[in-house]
């Protein structure tokens, strides 16, 4: 059992470090932040992009922990506050450990839990927290675009981005023609320019960590002509309402 | 966490109204209606995406209409990768591809390939 003076520390930090839902992602981040989309360096072959951050102001789940893990080693290093790493991701916590009775304790100021001990696990470490300066958009990385949470739920958008994906046998194809020197004149398929594929899930505020969640589901926006869609862009034309006539 | 289901290139891909029909006849509205609030974001993502899309911390550009599609072989494996000993498996790794692939690469004659390695980010 935690001590009542640790145990009110933890809430103090809880509390100050609480990160409202309405600026967690890159969507809000869209908003007011200097920014840059690059391909990624393997775009070649997995469609990867890069989102790179330009200016401060960016806001995620390991912002929060690294903020707070700051925070608490500056002030109370007695606490021996650790960055928790899982998959080789920050996750949303820092864990503390009561200098009293060992026990150790889990706060997570995010939205999406908001709490003590929210029963999360990784592996700890003393890791001094990094800056980031670039966010990985792939097949297995999906940044958060933006978190609502309310009385009940917690909804939460991630996105994908690539270019094009191309099979396996088209891409062989492509290079055996290219071994040929053929070249010029290859027919593509109606590929998109773009594909932004946006995954949006919702589940309860007391859903288990780690479970996955009950209700999801993925909408795509495919850019056939990008040119076309700066041009739109920048006229006018695309606005809000008739975006999903138009790409 | 996201799975890697994304439906196959070949496949009919559904505009956003179907979505929002299809999801809305699943009882999932808030779900579209979630997405449908950050639409003004999402426009200001599209609006980053150009036809030609510069390679982080490098002055080379990739033409996304061509995609995956490479101009050299060499500028394929411009990556950092096991590739250097042209193993199979290798660039099945590479691909990201269970699906055995159709074309024989032995048959390819890598000798005057030059590979380079590149910083992967």
């Amino acid at each position: 059992m935690a001590s009542e003076e640790t145990l009110a520390l933890a809430e103090h930090y809880l509390q100050k470090h609480y990160t409202p839902d309405s600026v967690v992602g890159l969507g809000p981040f869209l908003e007011t932040g200097d920014y840059a989309l690059f391909a990624h360096p393997r775009a070649r072959v997995d469609g990867g992009m890069l989102f790179s951050i330009l200016s401060n102001g960016y806001v995620d789940c390991r912002i929060v922990a690294q903020r707070m893990y700051l925070d608490i080693l500056a002030e109370h290093p007695e606490l021996d506050p650790r960055i928790i790493m899982y998959n080789g991701g920050v996750q949303n916590f820092v864990e503390i450990t009561d200098p009293a009775t060992g026990e150790k304790i889990q706060i997570d100021s995010t939205p999406w839990y908001n709490c003590l001990n929210p029963g999360l696990s990784g592996e700890d470490t003393t890791s001094e927290a990094h800056s980031i300066d670039f966010l990985n958009i792939s097949k297995t990385k999906a940044p958060i675009f933006s978190v609502k949470r309310t009385e009940d739920s917690v909804t939460t958008i991630s996105i994908l981005g690539f270019l094009p994906p191309v099979s396996m046998e088209e891409k062989l194809a492509d290079i055996e023609r290219l071994k040929e020197g053929i070249d010029e004149g290859i027919v593509l398929g109606k590929r998109p320019e773009y594909r932004f594929i946006f995954q949006v899930e919702t589940r309860p505020v007391d859903w288990p960590a780690g479970k996955p969640s009950p209700r999801f589901t993925k909408y795509y926006i495919d850019v056939l002509n990008s040119e076309l869609l700066q041009s739109a862009l920048t006229s006018g034309i695309v606005s809000a309402r008739n975006l999903d006539f138009l790409i | 966490m996201l799975s890697d289901d994304v439906p196959s290139m070949n496949m009919p891909m559904p505009s956003i109204s179907f979505m929002k029909e299809l999801t809305e006849k699943m009882k999932e509205g808030d779900l579209f209606a979630e997405f449908e609030r950050n639409i003004p974001r999402i426009l200001k993502l599209l609006a980053l995406a150009r036809p030609m899309l510069r390679v982080f911390e490098q002055d080379k550009e990739v033409d996304v209409k061509r995609g995956l599609v490479t101009r050299s072989l060499s500028s394929l494996f411009g990556v950092k990768t096991p590739f250097d000993d042209g193993k199979y498996g290798d660039i099945i790794k590479l691909f990201g591809d269970k699906k055995p692939p159709k074309i024989d690469l032995a048959k390819f004659d890598l000798s005057g390939i030059k590979l380079k390695r590149i910083r992967t980010g």
